[in-house]
């Protein structure tokens, strides 16, 4: 194909152009000594006459030169630079215009860039080991979406045995353990209990020993574990001999038998697992442990055959077991979607059009940018008239506008995706510490995302440069060449458009930003009202020995007691530390969980103003106040005597005496929760009289989200054992002593060691939880502050280039005696008139 | 003296360059010199135009590059022809004997019937 070839020598010609360059003057050189020694040789002319022979005879040797230029096709590449350093001048000598045009675009490139990664992150992804893109999920859909059936301990051995399409089929479910072993304090940890086919798919060599194996899930074979890189590293520090070690998880031992390699957390996020033993016989249909399985396609099967294949064998599943399965749909999905619940088509259109929406962000500036360098660009028509007539096609001016804003985009560029660059790294520290990322998502720069960014550059350099260049190298150019440059060339309807929709947004979005970084602000400057700094917080849980959830009554009183006991002998030793002034507990961390209950009073005992009133509720143990140092407003806190006694005493908080009664007298209110939910026993018909008004605690908000929500709390009494699980508060003098969250769990593994305290320092909780608002609130601000910025410069933009081109104008009205008044009105009535009508149509 | 007289059109040097290099390997000067040998003296290449012309069909495929050394001892680049070139080499022959052949015709008219 011609056109191939033709590519390759002009990709040639630009890649080696110096060498080409050589290439051709030797060649050149070569054929004048040659004609010159024919003519010594052939007309016997002295040598330096046959060389000017032989030059008239060859022609003008620089004019074939670039003959020779432009027939390899790029003639025009080596100017482009050229021109790309002469933008790179421009952009140091108005280094205001370079200013705010780098920071818009490069707020525009980092929000686009990162909109894009973590867009393809989560609609893209790809397992990152052999044949990852066939790894599929398989669930029983139910009438509620996003609540499939998992309790399908016979239907999964059914599916093992009859799929075909699907091979390699296993389950896995997490539980939660504590892992005593090797170095360190016990700690819970997320142990996968997993089929050892889920190895087998993963096809990834364990770094030591082996991977559990078929043989591992047979009742009765020894317990074995398979641990991961990280805790290899960490707990047992990188130890080559530590297979065959043991190691503790919850109440039971098992042997170590590998290590697999650095990266690899199948299925979720583990880092530990262990065989998981599936046994029919032991649970009816649709009972017993929750289990999530996966698979893969066979060879040569494609998704549709699958869920094809699915829908059969669950009707037949229906058709055999209506009474169970007859609302139960078998579905196979992508591995990945059924953990981000990304099967949801409107969530994915909903992804592209943010993706849409923040390209269109990049447009927005990049026609700011256009109107701002329109005024330059006019101001250069008398060069680009003399551009034209030295021969330059119209292509070429635009080149060379499209190459100097590229210099601009390109510095815009760099700056957004270094920002990016840190943002991501930035997230990626936030989400490791919470621990719940799936393995297969990536924080980093992709090759990917460099590209879409750079495409953005582009984009935004061609409507930068081109737009205004068209506009002026249009029929204006011999008309200005004529009139001396500069006159004639206004402004159409379509910019002016442009600008009164730009202000618009920056209207509408001011107040939005305004009001999220001023609600940060006051969150980060407000403290919590206590010492937060000498709180460690987290929940209690005793985990339950690998069996499963659904026993009947007498095991749950079984294990509420244990709990109990367990609980006191933990509050007490803990209460014995030293450092430790107070331990207390509650149903959540105060400030933030609970559930939002409706509240109704009791008949005449007043009425709020409007609404309906809500209330936070929880449940606090006594002493609960006095340790978080909590003042009462009146009334008592909650004593022992309260506990199941009658009445239902509670105490409320101060913006709950505020908020929902006005003001006025609140001991000895009765009041009800119109519906029943959450954590509360007792039944919807239950009357509560408030014996006491604590201060607000925290004093204002944590978080954004309880921004939202009211503010007005309950506390109920509550009873050890009740809730499970608790939270357990330890409040230290002066301060959280370091190894303070080690030395808990330490002693809650003593107390039980299927204790698992997942604790730690209320300010470490505080911070985690403000992240995310922060970084919105920041992001918002950014761009609004661009945008605006923006706006301003097109404005100034706009209002000096119509000055400039109207001063004659201006000169002749003045001289004629117009008042200065007035000339300005003339020149401003129309800025003025698209600032309103921006105005206007953003404060809608 | 050889005359430097017919214009060549860009199109026939083309062909001309093919048809030489279809005989053997040549570099520029050599390519110049065999045009104006085998035109007996009626054609003489503007010299410096082969140049680009040469450029152009490379870009085209339709002859290849190579750098070699003469019988002197010195170094110079020589064209040949690909497997497209002689593809086109007689792609434009035909063309050429039609359309000569058509001016022909016309200028032989004598009259009479079409």
């Amino acid at each position: 194909m011609r056109w191939v070839s033709e590519a390759r020598e002009r990709l040639r010609g630009l890649l080696f152009r110096g060498r080409e360059e050589a290439e051709t003057a030797e060649e050149l050189r070569f054929h004048l000594e040659m004609e010159t020694e024919r003519l010594v040789r052939e007309e016997g002319l002295e040598r330096p006459e046959a060389r000017r022979r032989a030059g008239v005879a060859f022609g003008g040797v620089e004019r074939y030169r670039e003959e020779v230029r432009e027939a390899r096709g790029l003639a025009w590449v080596p100017g482009l630079s050229l021109d790309f350093r002469l933008g790179l001048r421009m952009l140091a000598k108005h280094r205001g215009l370079t200013l705010i045009g780098g920071f818009s675009v490069a707020v525009a490139v980092a929000v686009g860039a990162f909109a894009f990664e973590v867009i393809s992150e989560v609609l893209h992804p790809a397992l990152p080991f052999e044949g990852g893109d066939r790894v599929v999920s398989l669930q029983y859909a139910t009438d509620n979406p996003g609540n499939p059936e998992r309790r399908i301990v016979h239907d999964f051995v059914e599916w093992r045995d009859g799929l075909r399409s699907v091979e390699r089929l296993g389950a896995f479910r997490t539980a939660e353990h504590n892992l005593i072993g090797g170095e360190g304090p016990p700690e819970p940890v997320g142990v996968a209990e997993i089929t050892a086919s889920g190895f087998e798919l993963a096809r990834t060599p364990p770094l030591l020993g082996r991977y559990l194996v078929p043989d591992d899930e047979r009742p009765g074979a020894p317990p074995v574990a398979v641990i991961g890189h990280e805790p290899w590293r960490t707990r047992f520090a990188g130890d080559p001999a530590v297979v065959g070690r043991t190691v503790r998880l919850g109440a039971d031992l098992y042997r170590i038998v590998g290590v697999m390699p650095e990266g690899f957390e199948f299925p979720f996020a583990h880092h530990f697992w262990i065989p998981l033993r599936v046994d029919p016989s032991r649970h009816p249909r649709l009972a017993g442990p929750q289990l999530y399985v996966f698979g893969r396609l066979a060879p040569g099967v494609t998704m549709r055959e699958a869920q094809a294949e699915a829908e059969i064998v669950g009707r037949r599943a229906a058709a055999a077991h209506p009474e169970t399965h007859e609302r139960l749909r078998l579905q196979v999905l992508a591995y990945t979607h059924e953990h981000l619940d990304l099967d949801h088509p409107v969530i994915r259109v909903m992804l592209r059009f943010v993706q849409l929406l923040v390209a269109g962000l990049l447009v927005v500036v990049a026609v700011n940018l256009a109107i701002l360098l329109y005024a330059r660009t006019v101001a250069r028509l008398g060069e680009i008239a003399v551009r034209s007539a030295l021969g330059a096609s119209r292509r070429r001016i635009l080149a060379q506008l499209f190459a100097e804003a590229l210099a601009l985009s390109a510095l815009g560029a760099l700056a957004g995706l270094a920002l990016v660059k840190a943002v991501l790294g930035w997230v990626r520290v936030q989400f490791t510490v919470v621990g719940d990322v799936p393995f297969w998502i990536e924080f980093s720069l992709s090759p990917a995302t460099v590209l879409y960014a750079l495409g953005l550059a582009v984009l935004a350099a061609a409507i930068m440069g081109v737009l205004p260049g068209l506009k002026a190298t249009g029929g204006r150019l011999y008309a200005s060449l004529r009139q001396g440059g500069g006159a004639g060339a206004g402004l159409g309807r379509v910019w002016t458009a442009l600008v009164v929709a730009q202000v618009a947004i920056a209207v509408a979005i001011l107040p939005v930003a305004v009001f999220a970084v001023w609600q940060v602000v006051r969150m980060e400057s407000a403290g919590p009202g206590f010492p937060a700094e000498e709180f460690v917080v987290g929940g209690a849980e005793l985990s339950e020995p690998a069996a499963e959830a659904g026993g009947d009554a007498a095991d749950a009183d079984a294990f509420a007691s244990r709990y109990r006991a367990r609980l006191a002998e933990l509050v007490s030793r803990l209460e014995a530390e030293p450092g430790v002034t107070t331990v207390t507990t509650s149903s959540g961390i105060p400030g933030l969980d609970g559930p939002v209950r409706q509240v109704a009073f009791e008949e005449g005992a007043g009425a709020p103003e409007s609404g309906t009133p809500t209330a936070g509720s929880m449940r606090v143990a006594p002493g609960l106040f006095a340790a978080y140092g909590a003042e009462m407003l009146a009334g008592r806190p909650l004593g022992a005597g309260d506990l199941g006694g009658p009445g239902g005493p509670v105490v409320v908080n101060r913006t709950f005496v505020e908020q929902l009664l006005g003001n006025r007298p609140a001991l000895g209110r009765r009041f009800r929760y119109s519906r029943p939910g959450g954590a509360e026993a007792d039944g919807p018909g239950e009357w509560y009289e408030i014996v006491g008004v604590v201060e607000d605690f925290p004093a204002s908000p944590i978080a954004l989200p309880s921004l939202v929500s009211g503010a007005a709390h309950v506390y109920h009494p509550l009873v050890p054992g009740e809730v499970h699980p608790v939270v357990l508060a330890v409040r230290f003098r002066g301060g959280v002593p370091a190894g303070a969250v080690r030395r808990i769990r330490e002693i809650g593994a003593e107390v039980d060691p299927v204790m698992q305290l997942r604790v730690r320092p209320l300010t470490e909780l505080y911070g985690s939880l403000r992240a995310g608002s922060r970084f919105a609130a920041w992001s918002l601000a950014a761009v609004t502050l661009s945008v605006l910025l923006l706006s301003a410069a097109g404005i100034y933009a706009l209002t000096s280039f119509t000055v400039a081109q109207r001063t004659r104008e201006i000169g002749i009205r003045t001289a004629l005696g117009a008042h200065p008044r007035r000339v300005l009105r003339g020149i401003f009535g129309r800025v003025t008139r698209q600032l309103a009508l921006g105005l206007a149509v953003g404060s809608l | 003296m050889a005359h430097d007289q017919s214009d060549l059109l860009q199109g026939t040097l083309e062909l001309l360059v093919l048809k030489t290099l279809s005989l053997e390997p040549m570099h520029g000067w050599g390519i110049s010199q065999r045009i104006q040998q085998m035109s007996r003296d009626v054609f003489q290449v503007n010299q410096g135009s082969l140049y680009p012309a040469l450029q152009r069909m490379k870009s085209r495929g339709w002859i290849g590059s190579e750098w070699r050394t003469t019988e002197n001892n010195r170094r110079a680049k020589y064209y040949m022809l690909t497997p497209a070139g002689e593809c086109e080499l007689a792609r434009e022959r035909s063309q050429w004997e039609r359309s000569s052949a058509a001016v022909n015709w016309v200028l032989d008219w004598a009259g009479g019937a079409p």
